[in-house]
């Protein structure tokens, strides 16, 4: 692949943009517009560029903060059951962030959180609605952690991380990662 | 399992070796996953030009890597219905897994890749 076809590639990107940019300053649908500029691509001859086009205005929603990231995927039956939990998952790793710069117990805290967040949206052995499960625990952990110790709701917290070792109960490699890092984020709330 | 070597790419198109590289290291890190929503993708690759990583998704679909596919993603953000080859065959109305409907105009379509057996 030469530079050719990427350049024209670009200036049909900038037309696409440009449609879009028109069509969300009128209050139109962007499903609408989408399909109108992928229909009128192909009908010129050019459905890789329709292709490609649709992945790049996708890929170009995640600096867009009016978009809403795909959060579950619900489909019976079909190949696609995984789930793309973007939301929840960027949730946590900000809180990941924010706590590894605070102190060595931040830190410590922040790597245990950071491991069992991707364990869990790596792992098979848990259905997608028992990821968000997890996840949404660990979310609110994350959350509480930034917190300063007085400003902790612990009555709530409390049970939320009661509630992840079940959570991960039917996934056993998930289990034993708990038993590595639970005891790490329980001390930091000073639960241990 | 998502595929994860796409080095032949690279000597390919040295234009695209960083993105190549990256999206490599990506699919290595979530290699469990079923398929590629690709805004995961520039979520977490920020330091590469992101129409880069789309044209590499879009040669590894014309390469036979990945099948190319289309959703609708509805207004509280959960992706919804089957996937379908074209945009077009999504339904103009689909159920949100909820035993809920909702237009299809009132969403945004989203393309998915999923990896093909090799």
């Amino acid at each position: 692949m030469n530079a050719e076809p990427i350049r024209t590639i670009a200036e049909a990107k900038a037309i696409v943009i440009e449609e879009l940019t028109r069509a969300r300053a009128v209050g139109g649908s962007i499903a609408v517009a989408q399909l109108a500029i992928y229909n009128r691509l192909r009908d010129a001859g050019q459905i890789d560029v329709a292709e490609l086009l649709m992945i790049h205005e996708r890929m170009s929603m995640a600096n867009d903060p009016s978009s809403k990231p795909s959060v579950t995927i619900h489909v019976k039956d079909s190949t696609v059951g995984n789930i793309v939990f973007d939301s929840v998952v960027t949730s946590i790793n900000a809180s990941v962030t924010a706590l590894a710069q605070k102190d060595a117990s931040g830190a410590e805290f922040a790597n245990a959180l950071k491991e069992l967040t991707d364990a869990v949206t790596s792992t098979s052995e848990l259905r997608s609605d028992q990821k968000k499960g997890v996840l949404d625990a660990l979310e609110l952990v994350g959350k509480q952690a930034e917190e300063s110790p007085n400003n902790r709701k612990m009555t709530i917290l409390g049970p939320v991380l009661d509630s992840i070792p079940k959570l991960l109960s039917s996934a056993a490699s998930l289990v034993s990662l708990w038993h590595n890092l639970g005891p790490q984020i329980l001390a930091f709330f000073g639960l241990s | 399992m998502l595929p994860t070597n796409f080095d032949f790419l690279a000597s390919e198109n040295p234009e695209l070796k960083v993105a190549v590289t990256r999206l490599g290291e990506w699919a290595r890190k979530h290699k469990d996953w079923k398929i590629i929503d690709p805004i995961a993708v520039s979520r977490e690759i920020k330091d590469v030009d992101p129409f880069l990583l789309s044209y590499t998704l879009h040669l590894l679909v014309a390469r036979g890597l990945f099948r190319q596919v289309y959703m609708i993603m509805t207004p509280s953000g959960v992706l919804a219905g089957e996937p379908v080859d074209d945009p077009n065959k999504i339904p103009k109305r689909v159920s949100d897994g909820f035993d809920q409907s909702f237009d299809r105009d009132d969403g945004v379509i989203v393309p998915i890749l999923e990896p093909i057996a090799r």
